[in-house]
């Protein structure tokens, strides 16, 4: 009895002398403030007993927040506002930055924080939005980012109806809400090829100019063809020729027609549009096609709340998107047989059977053309995620200058992610080279199932109105990686089976008309395989705890 | 502070000599280091972990034999056969699990989703948010799109909103309702059931008195303290329903949707099946036969919503629906961990009392436990029971206290703790929804008047109010008018402390945490 009193006083005495030993080796001078409840980083789509338990801890933590915030609501709210100051500082280390991140994008802002609007020409809520001022139609991004996972696509019920007049259903465009995962990577992907496009355009400038002719440049980057661009002696660029790209070159993977550079335009622009909060460069700034309503210049929304995300805020949740994970591919090596339906006990076996029709459906897909635009890989050369961010507090509001908050991908994404692939260089080298690892270039190869570039895709899939000039009946290719996890599918979210979709994709005008009745001329096992393909693209399987 | 540190080497060095020491010593005695950490979890984390991960692989499993060969349609639905064999074995484990994946079953064209107009087979079927009269519209893919928030069979979120009975094109002449949450719905129903019941005994004695004593009789409805009103017989026996309030003049408490719709589960199950994915059952066509196109189409007998599907939904079908959610597990008290919290929990409660909130969220009612009988009627009718009592999933409700009443007697009966009355009432000209809602049975309740919501499992089901749009606590509470102003008044001048402790007392209504691998 003694000893075991005598013991605990031991570990009380260890307790404290680490506690103080933790406190004295501190030695940078952040202030401290309130966090959101902390998950400790990314989070990892492993299913095993570590990760549930992180995620139990979690759960705890966000329970006893929610206890606390319906208490002392003023105090709780301290906890979710961040500058980009702090970030800045260094005070903030990126697995903190990204819980933030992850608790914005579950956040349910109240009216005091800025969500909604306080406008009389609008309904405070409204299902279907109002031209380009939105709605708002959610209470939070998690609300219709939650299918097959968290940050995932969203459902039917979960569909906007935009650009109408917020009462009609025929004047309106369906959205259904895509996936999130993997974004950061597709970022990545999107300003290699602008940058390699670009250079290219540079460079047909250049040897036009030198060479006195015209020239024709054929833009290809990263083994996706974008048309080509003639160029003039004199320097005057012919467009006519160019496919599927605007005429700044810069490939913009977000929205279904592909209209958003960054991930940084589309979460201020979504915040306005589904949430009614108003990001600081939105109010200063803007960007086309976003209206903000008919109040002052500093608070356009009439809600008497200033600053609704600041720039620390947005960066945070562009980081916590940035960093999820990415969906993979999952073979049907192990699966359930079922003997009477549901009744008996259900085994799990090996599946050669499955793994062989993977194999073939692999092999389709790419021979009846599917591969031509959802490109199943897309090499990366760095794994820089730069999210860029204004300084507004400076007076001049003409071109305000970007500055990059860079996050390193191979690093801090969440598990699973791409996976390194070492080139080496094909270059002759004339003298020896000391150090082997010169020649050597790494590339990450991101299954993204996209090409990155926009297509006409016919009748069916046609919509009612031009996006930011991209006409109603082209779309950007949807990158296909989670696919079995999204349904449903297309940009209305009305085909629920892949026969659905692959039917829309065979209408008249389409790009992919052949593709898709190729398809439908296969026999009934040739089709199978194809489907089952389609349904290995998944999303590893993930835990949580609601 | 920076003094009296010790340097940091010095300091590394005998921290590790005393986790050595710790280590040590923990081998040796049994002296378990959670005595300082935060107690043990609600739930069994490598139970349910194994649980959900088998439950992933059988849905990941399925998905793959569905993918190669569609005709496969899963019919984890039961015919009515295989449900009383399933009942007499006594199987509820395997009934409810095998009807909790068809909760999450993605409904599809073949299956007989949606009602003309129908685009041609295998092309896309834009969604319908705006729901055509009684005909409905194309809401979410399977029961789990809108019953989610919180976990399976929650409530809706922001976005899970139905625009009932519109003109199939206009956002304005629609209804919006928030889909609500399913928790503890078995309960529910029977307690509606009983008090119903009883308020039914009450007229019969007073018709009987009226016709003994031959003269007007006035009683007063009232059932476990909760007053319907009163009603006034006449000595032939002619009652005068004129002052029943807050239930309907049949007097059936109906304790299912916003406004009180529906009293069975069944009829609850058929309609949300055929307004939100265009499923017509057996039960609901025999049920409307007499209006056909109003509520289910112009079609032959067999396929009256004319998709080319036939026998969509048959009587064991409904039946399973039912007995699932009648075998639903009910939501807990989630209360705070410190006691100094717990304190703050106890005062919230007082004070949620003092303002008059538990006048229409009454904590508790009780119900005797019994078992549900499930009955659907088609062209044949077919009846079970489910006894959620004893059959139910965990956390099952339990006859737990035995103090007794003022009068000194145990009173009978299990409570319930749902905080409600299940009454309707008026809540003022801003909540009120845009139009009347027409009942099936042909009454209408106006449009101010709403049923006390059950406040269990509040905490996980934000946002609140039938369309979901008050996002906090707060917002909901202070959006109260008609005959909650008073309450909402005292609310308003209480000091943001006092309010701070009703909204956490508030939080505290949740439901188990559950562990899922998606």
């Amino acid at each position: 009895m003694l000893l075991k009193h005598l013991l605990v006083q031991v570990q009380v005495i260890f307790i404290i002398s680490l506690s103080y030993h933790l406190a004295c080796a501190q030695e940078s001078d952040c202030p401290s403030r309130l966090w959101p409840a902390q998950f400790g980083g990314p989070a990892n789509a492993i299913v095993n007993q570590l990760e549930a338990e992180k995620w139990y801890r979690y759960k705890q933590k966000r329970s006893e927040e929610a206890l606390l915030e319906a208490k002392h609501p003023q105090q709780a709210q301290l906890a979710y506002k961040l500058e980009m100051q702090e970030i800045l500082s260094g005070c903030v280390s990126v697995p903190t930055l990204v819980d933030l991140g992850r608790a914005l994008f579950l956040r349910r802002f109240s009216r005091t924080e800025g969500y909604g609007h306080g406008l009389k020409e609008y309904p405070a809520r409204s299902r279907f939005q109002h031209g380009h001022f939105g709605g708002p139609d959610a209470s939070a991004c998690v609300d219709c980012h939650w299918k097959g996972g968290f940050a995932g696509s969203g459902d039917r019920v979960d569909n906007t109806y935009a650009f109408g007049d917020g009462n009609s259903l025929s004047l309106a465009e369906a959205r259904n809400p895509p996936a999130l995962w993997g974004v950061g990577w597709v970022q990545i992907i999107a300003t290699e090829m602008s940058a390699e496009l670009n250079t290219i355009r540079q460079q047909a400038v250049l040897s036009a100019q030198t060479k006195n002719q015209t020239v024709k440049m054929e833009l290809i980057s990263k083994g996706v063809s974008f048309g080509s661009i003639t160029v003039q002696a004199q320097g005057q660029i012919d467009y006519t020729e160019l496919e599927g790209i605007d005429q700044d070159l810069v490939v913009k993977p977000f929205g279904w027609r592909g209209v958003f550079k960054t991930l940084r335009e589309f979460v201020e622009i979504s915040a306005q549009k589904h949430l009614g909060l108003q990001s600081e460069y939105l109010v200063q700034v803007g960007y086309p096609e976003v209206e903000l309503g008919t109040g002052p210049k500093s608070d356009p929304d009439q809600d008497e709340v200033l600053r609704e995300l600041s720039e620390g805020q947005v960066t945070a949740l562009v980081t916590f998107l940035a960093t999820l994970d990415s969906p993979q591919v999952e073979l049907p090596t192990h699966g359930l047989y079922q003997v009477p339906p549901k009744i008996g006990p259900l085994e799990f076996i090996d599946t050669p059977a499955f793994v062989d029709r993977w194999q073939k459906g692999s092999v389709l897909f790419e021979q009846i053309g599917c591969a031509h635009c959802h490109q199943p890989l897309m090499a990366v050369n760095s794994p820089i995620f730069k999210s860029e961010w204004f300084d507004l507090n400076t007076q001049s509001s003409s071109a305000k200058k970007a500055s990059f908050y860079e996050i390193d991908l191979s690093q801090w994404a969440a598990r699973p992610h791409p996976e390194i692939k070492q080139q080496i260089s094909q270059e002759i080298q004339t003298k020896p080279v000391k150090n082997k690892q010169a020649n050597t270039q790494k590339q990450w190869l991101v299954p993204v199932f996209s090409d990155f570039k926009r297509h006409r895709m016919g009748q069916v899939l046609k919509g009612l109105y031009t996006e930011r000039g991209v006409s109603a009946d082209t779309y950007l290719t949807r990158r296909l990686w989670g696919l079995r996890k999204t349904s449903p599918y297309l940009h209305h979210g009305g085909a629920i089976t892949f026969e659905e979709a692959i039917k829309a994709h065979g209408s008249e005008g389409s790009e992919a008309k052949e593709a898709s009745e190729y398809y439908f001329s296969l026999n009934d096992d040739e089709k199978s395989s194809i489907r089952l393909f389609l349904s290995s693209l998944s999303r590893g399987p993930a835990i949580r705890i609601r | 502070m920076r003094q009296a540190c010790i340097s940091p080497t010095q300091s590394l060095r005998i921290s590790i000599l005393l986790v050595f020491v710790l280590v040590v010593t923990s081998i040796f005695t049994s002296i378990p280091l959670s005595v300082y950490a935060t107690p043990s979890p609600n739930i069994d984390i490598e139970a349910q972990l194994e649980e959900a991960l088998e439950l992933y692989l059988n849905s990941r499993g399925e998905a793959w034999i569905k993918a190669t060969d569609p005709n496969e349609r899963f019919d984890s639905l039961f015919s009515s056969y295989q449900l009383d064999l399933l009942i007499k074995k006594g199987d509820f484990n395997i009934l409810f699990s095998a009807a909790d994946e068809s909760f999450e079953l993605e409904v599809d064209r073949m299956r007989g989703m949606g009602s003309p107009p129908l685009p041609p087979r295998d092309y896309p079927f834009p969604p319908r948010p705006v729901h055509q009269g009684e005909r409905g519209g194309l809401d979410g893919t399977s029961c789990r799109s809108c019953h989610f928030s919180g976990g399976p069979d929650g409530g809706g979120d922001g976005t899970s909103v139905a625009l009932f009975r519109g003109d199939g094109e206009h956002r304005e002449s629609a209804s919006l309702r928030d889909a609500p949450a399913l928790l503890g719905i078995g309960y529910l129903t029977l307690l509606a059931q009983q008090m119903s019941q009883d308020l039914q005994k009450q007229r019969d004695e007073a018709i009987r008195r009226a016709k003994m004593a031959k003269d007007t009789v006035k009683v007063d409805l009232s059932v476990q303290g909760v007053s319907f009103g009163y009603v006034q017989v006449s000595p032939e026996g002619v009652v005068d329903y004129s002052q029943v309030e807050g239930v309907s003049q049949d007097l059936v408490i109906r304790p299912l949707g916003w406004k009180g719709r529906h009293h069975d589960l069944v009829d609850i199950a058929d309609e949300s099946l055929a307004l939100h994915h265009g499923l017509q059952s057996d039960a609901r066509v025999h049920k409307y036969k007499d209006q056909a196109e109003k509520y289910l189409g112009l079609g032959p007998e067999w396929d009256k919503d004319q998709d080319q599907v036939i026998q969509e939904l048959d009587a064991g079908h409904a039946a399973t629906l039912a007995s699932y959610m009648a075998l639903l597990s009910a939501p807990l008290y989630t209360p705070p961990k410190s006691v100094s919290a717990q304190l703050e929990w106890a005062q919230g409660r007082g004070w949620f009392e003092q303002i008059g909130c538990d006048h229409c969220h009454r904590p508790f009612l009780r119900v005797m436990p019994e078992a549900l009988e499930i009955s659907v009627q088609g062209k044949i009718k077919y009846t079970t029971q489910i006894n959620p009592f004893k059959y139910g999933q965990e956390p099952r409700i339990r006859r737990v206290d035995y103090s007794s009443d003022a009068q000194g007697r145990i009173p009978r009966g299990a409570p319930l703790f749902l905080y409600s009355d299940l009454k309707r009432h008026d809540l003022g000209p801003a909540l009120a929804d845009a139009h009347d809602e027409p009942l099936p049975d042909g009454t209408v309740v106006l449009k101010q008047l709403w049923l006390t919501r059950p406040l269990w499992g509040l905490a996980q089901s934000a946002p609140y109010l039938h369309d979901g749009r008050a996002q906090t606590i707060h917002e909901a509470i202070m959006l109260h008018a008609g005959e909650a102003k008073s309450s909402v008044e005292l609310y308003r001048h209480l000091k943001p402390n006092e309010q701070g402790l009703i909204r956490a007392f508030l939080m505290s209504l949740g439901r188990q945490d559950v562990l899922l691998v998606e």
